[in-house]
């Protein structure tokens, strides 16, 4: 399983560090779109964020049924790279705060 | 154990009105490479161009490798294409974005559900939907087809 989110990341490798990070986790939400297939959808969880083919079909459906499923959650570098490697896959991927700032 | 090869087969008359409309759609660059606009609200603004930049890149690189891998005497005359085991997850990529700008700009008036199930009145479409909606559909068997040859022990939809 290859785990590309940590190569394609333009915007964190420039990223200066005086900004101070908050401390509010952060979280790759992927919205549904009507395009892409379920089978594709489930490969591309599994490729970039390293699910299980049960978690990937899990959270596959939940985008499916509820228009958006929370794939990941922590600080903010990472879900950048995750949301960016996502995109990389054509999937509507987005961060957003988990305290919804 | 040795990667096989993949080889798609076409009828060759369907051929020739796919590779129009598909082969400069997957040699745009730029921002026209992408296949949807990102939602880049929480990046940072000065990051944001070139988070969309490198985007653009990848779906352009992706589509190119597509449109050399179908660009061939081989899939004109013959309606058959072969690909290696590097090709599979570009090819991919490049299926998905080609998808959805198809759906973006050529069949923007059919309803999501009738794209999502595939039930289509081809009858009810003019000449350019009807291209459009094939190619559509042979990316998407494209794709299932590499996705069962990557991932063989996913279950099916």
């Amino acid at each position: 399983m290859t785990a590309p989110a940590t190569k394609a990341k333009p915007a964190a490798k420039k990223r200066k560090k005086a900004a101070p990070q908050p401390t509010q986790p952060w979280l790759v939400v992927v919205v549904n779109d009507p395009v892409n297939l379920m089978s594709y959808v489930v490969l591309v969880f599994k490729r970039v964020l390293g699910f299980t083919e049960a978690k990937a079909r899990k959270h596959m459906l939940e985008v499916h049924k509820k228009g958006r499923s929370v794939v990941w959650t922590g600080e903010r570098e990472r879900a950048e790279a995750y949301a960016h490697s996502l995109q990389t896959w054509q999937l509507s991927a987005q961060i957003e705060r988990a305290d919804g700032s | 154990m040795e990667a096989k090869r993949l080889e798609l087969k076409l009828p060759a008359p369907v051929v020739a009105p796919l590779l129009e409309l598909l082969l400069p759609m997957a040699r745009e660059s730029g921002d026209a490479a992408l296949g949807f606009e990102p939602n880049l609200k929480a990046i940072e603004e000065d990051f944001r161009d070139d988070w969309r930049a490198d985007l653009a890149g990848h779906a352009a690189s992706d589509q190119e490798r597509f449109a050399a891998i179908f660009d061939t005497e081989d899939f004109r005359k013959m309606g058959v294409a072969e690909f290696g085991p590097e090709d599979c997850e570009p090819m991919l990529r490049a299926a998905a974005a080609l998808r959805l700008k198809l759906r973006d700009r050529k069949l923007g008036a059919m309803a999501d559900a009738a794209l999502e199930s595939g039930e289509v009145d081809f009858a009810r479409l003019n000449k350019e939907e009807q291209t459009a909606i094939t190619a559509y559909m042979l990316l998407a068997s494209l794709q299932e087809i590499i996705i069962r040859h990557l991932d063989p022990g996913s279950s099916e939809e």
